[in-house]
């Protein structure tokens, strides 16, 4: 088992590796001359100069990759040069608003996904087996963008119970900076305003976000469920005079839950790119807002550390999933 | 057996509750607000807030208010009047400018403002030697004469120096304490002044939440006090929410979570201003758009093929269809407004048989190609191509459309060899400061050729480049302006290039915002100090 988690360690490390090669080199042959991008269309030849020299963009590019991966191992993720900070304080300020973003959907994705997978399976073909059926089918069917426009206009405009743009109230203060999630910040300081505040404007991007994977839950929770039920364990437990809430708990659920789980820590990767197009409807200030213009800027240094940072996540996220399947399925851990 | 399903009804309570009271969490007051909040939209982040390095649009209206300039555009104008400077003198050969200045001012973190300050604040800009470090290139060194007097001692005369230090960049004066207390390895405070700001505006610098916002409050302690006039008490507190989203802003107007949306798209303009409660402002810019000929490279170099194409393009077409109306035709290659355009030059209009005379005259046989570049993004340039393309068609000259990154358009001018630069380039000019030599010179005096400056369809005139140079060391402002409706009249009988339009800024705001006034420089900046709200309670 253990010898297992090194090798996946070893792999994720050699793919994150790949990923700085890829976005590096891509990034750098895309044509334009990023310190004339930074320094303005007006500058004089010597600005632009005195910029491609402070950013090594005067370097060839072997030797620039081989410098940004030695500060890489020492944290230290170059300097950006939209921002004109290092962007590693960037990343700190942006990044949370994601996470929180992302998490979020993420749980709502699982625990509305596999209740609503329960509930079908255990009706199946009844009334709300199939409007969970339509449900999933909406969902995995739905633009995100449109889907985000219409919750808007539903709960923001129309009903007004719902606000739209940012991530609080900007007539309040933030909460200090602990971990950067302001929810969390908020609860850990007890500011009460600041915390529903927070959680208020986080639910319409949270929701629009977690839909889609929500219904791909959903129906993966159902398909695999149904099939578990038909096992000769499940009629075991049945003859042996159980309740059916604890033979679908106990006995079914457990292992139905196992190709759920690999869904959902793919589901993660996709909720993070799909964070990117929420964040522009909401205008939540987030890693998508940041990235964007980083791009637009030519900033390699807040591509590539936006990316690397991606890459991370999302190969962690595996990691955790690929554990947490050895953990549960003890046939893999003879294996 | 019993504890699970009451664990269960806990979470299910929980859960319930939690879903009940959210429309309550949207509807409930959250806290309760300042008395008076100005919120704006703006679709860009500044990069930085550095008033030594920042030169972009999306800083100007922070700028505007927490910073303060030894002197200014007044209201909707382009004369210049005193801001920190009460009074100033400059010696016969232009080279020597006095400041006289206010007195009693105060920084926003206390301390004094004064001739060291002044002396610092320049210093610093053209130390650090970025974005607006250009426009002040002509200083040599700046003498303190006494706690309220500076001089400015230049290399060489420039006769726009003082609109250069009219302009919004690199012209605040910043709190020399506040910047030395924050150096670094003799950074001159580049990375504390990046997300701080400390001048002696009526407004300072609260905080910048990163992606969202940045919150100023009103200065008390402002120079100018804060007289409550019949149309309101000033503003306390000013929002500006970065929302890149047209369709964002629209929405948060229209429910009154902003009082001025500033990039309400061109579709929406006209239903949004029909709505009640809404009010457009519609001003002209400055902000010229033009197709660059490059006239190195035949058939561009014979200025009769470059005419044909002129008088063959339908302006009409490019006001009412391209632009919907939000924009006016240019007369000649300086913007209408500034001081010193030519207002004697034609405005052209088309005339497809002169256009074909004019074809027939220059010997160039058709049919022929070639290549319209715009940047990438930039989508009125893309329908003025394909209208220029329909009409061209006529003219037997098929215009095959490319577009790319500026950056990229950049490499390709900046090419030594000429022959890589596109036939017909699009591009954009907006002026820094008030003097038509902010566009005349660095877009039509043969020394900027690219990767110098902007003259990037390599024009050369050495008569235009002589007048110009005179220009720029002349002080009297009737015998400049002489010089440049010469120089204008010269360049529009060269044609190195076709003057299509200047756009109109359209700015949508809440009829509670009162007293605001656009200035063609400041464009995308706000009187805030003289703004009322008059907002209605909710």
């Amino acid at each position: 088992m253990y010898s297992q988690i090194i090798r996946r360690i070893l792999l994720s490390i050699l793919a994150i590796l790949g990923v700085t090669v890829l976005v590096f080199f891509l990034s750098h042959v895309v044509p334009g001359d990023p310190a004339r991008l930074a320094a303005g269309p007006q500058a004089r030849e010597e600005q632009v100069a005195t910029i491609r020299r402070e950013y090594g963009l005067d370097k060839p590019v072997v030797e620039q990759y081989f410098i940004y991966m030695g500060n890489l191992l020492r944290g230290n993720l170059g300097m950006s040069l939209q921002s004109r900070r290092p962007v590693l304080d960037d990343l700190v300020d942006y990044f949370p608003a994601t996470f929180e973003l992302t998490v979020t959907a993420m749980l709502i994705a699982v625990i509305g996904g596999v209740g609503l997978g329960i509930l079908s399976a255990v009706r199946k073909n009844g009334l709300a087996d199939s409007l969970s059926r339509i449900f999933s089918l909406v969902g995995v069917s739905m633009p995100v963008f449109w889907l985000g426009i219409v919750l808007v206009l539903l709960f923001y405009r129309q009903l007004g119970w719902l606000p739209f743009g940012g991530r609080l109230d900007p007539s309040l203060d933030p909460p200090p900076h602990i971990t950067g999630l302001y929810l969390v910040d908020s609860l850990l300081s007890g500011e009460w305003a600041t915390f529903w505040s927070a959680l208020s404007y986080l639910i319409l991007p949270a929701v629009t976000l977690a839909y889609s994977s929500l219904a791909i839950v959903s129906r993966m929770t159902r398909s695999s469920l149904l099939e578990v039920l038909q096992e000769d364990y499940v009629r075991t437990a049945r003859a042996k005079g159980l309740s059916e809430r604890l033979v679908i708990t106990r006995h079914a659920l457990r292992n139905a839950l196992i190709p759920v789980m690999t869904i959902t820590g793919l589901q993660f990767g996709a909720l993070l790119g799909g964070a990117f197009l929420v964040e522009v409807i909401f205008s939540w200030p987030g890693l998508g807002t940041y990235a964007m213009k980083a791009i637009l800027f030519l900033d390699y240094n807040g591509i590539i550390g936006v990316t690397f940072l991606i890459a991370l996540l999302f190969m962690l996220t595996n990691l955790i999933v690929d554990i947490l399947y050895v953990v549960v399925n003890p046939q893999m851990r003879t294996k | 057996m019993y504890k699970k399903p009451s664990r269960v009804l806990v979470v299910m309570t929980v859960l319930v509750c939690l879903f009940i009271s959210l429309p309550l969490v949207g509807c409930q007051p959250s806290a309760p607000a300042a008395p008076t909040t100005l919120t704006i939209a703006d679709a860009l982040q500044p990069s930085s807030l550095d008033i030594a390095t920042e030169y972009e649009a999306a800083a100007m209206a922070v700028n505007r208010v927490v910073y303060e300039r030894l002197v200014q555009y007044k209201g909707n104008t382009t004369d210049i009047v005193p801001e920190l400077a009460t009074s100033w003198d400059q010696s016969a050969d232009g080279k020597e400018w006095t400041f006289h200045l206010r007195q009693n001012v105060k920084f926003q973190d206390g301390t004094p403002f004064n001739a060291d300050a002044v002396k610092y604040s320049f210093d610093r800009v053209l130390k650090i030697n970025q974005g607006p470090a250009w426009m002040f290139a002509s200083i040599d060194h700046i003498d303190v004469v006494d706690n309220y007097t500076v001089k400015f001692v230049l290399k060489t005369p420039f006769s726009a120096f003082l609109p250069a230090l009219a302009n919004i960049w690199g012209t605040g004066i910043v709190s020399p304490t506040a910047v030395k207390a924050n150096e670094k390895a003799g950074d001159l405070g580049q990375a504390y002044m990046q997300d701080h700001m400390v001048g002696t505006g009526p407004y300072k610098f609260v905080e910048w939440v990163h992606g969202d916002h940045i919150t100023l409050e009103r200065n008390l302690d402002y120079w100018g006090g804060w007289p409550t006039t019949s149309a309101g008490k000033p503003i306390d507190r000013v929002i500006i929410k970065f929302i890149t989203e047209p369709a964002t802003q629209r929405l948060q107007l229209e429910k009154g979570d902003l009082d001025i949306a500033m990039d309400i798209s061109v579709d929406d303009l006209a239903q949004v201003s029909k709505e009640s409660g809404m009010v457009l402002v519609e001003q002209p810019s400055m902000m010229g758009t033009y197709i660059r000929f490059n006239v190195t490279k035949p058939p561009l170099d014979n200025i009769k093929v470059r005419q044909a194409i002129l008088y063959a393009f339908d302006y009409n077409g490019m006001i009412n269809q391209v632009m919907r109306g939000h924009a006016i035709q240019m007369q000649g290659p300086a913007a209408i407004g500034l001081p010193g355009h030519n207002d004697q030059l034609p405005i052209v209009k088309q005339d497809m048989a002169k256009a074909k005379q004019l074809m027939q005259d220059s010997g160039v046989k058709t049919p022929l190609t070639l290549t319209y570049v715009y940047e990438t993004g930039q989508e009125d340039r893309r329908m003025v191509g394909e209208l220029l393309q329909s009409n061209l068609a006529e003219l037997g000259i098929t215009l095959q459309i490319q577009t790319m990154p500026w950056e990229s358009i950049w490499g390709k001018v900046s090419d030594k060899d000429k022959s890589q630069t596109p036939d017909l380039t699009a591009n954009g000019w907006w002026p820094d400061y008030a003097d038509v030599q902010d566009y005349l010179y660095p877009m039509y005096h043969s020394s900027q050729w690219p990767p110098t400056s902007l003259n990037i369809g390599f024009y050369g005139n050495p008569q235009v480049d002589q007048l110009l140079d005179q220009a720029l060391v002349t002080m009297d402002a009737n015998t400049r302006y002489g010089l440049y409706e010469q120089a204008q009249q010269l360049i529009f009988n060269d044609t190195p290039d076709m003057d299509l339009y200047q756009k109109t800024m359209t700015i949508m705001m809440r009829d509670w915002v009162k007293g605001y006034v656009y200035n063609p420089i400041y464009t995308e900046a706000f009187n805030i100090y003289d703004m009322r709200i008059n907002k209605p309670a909710q």
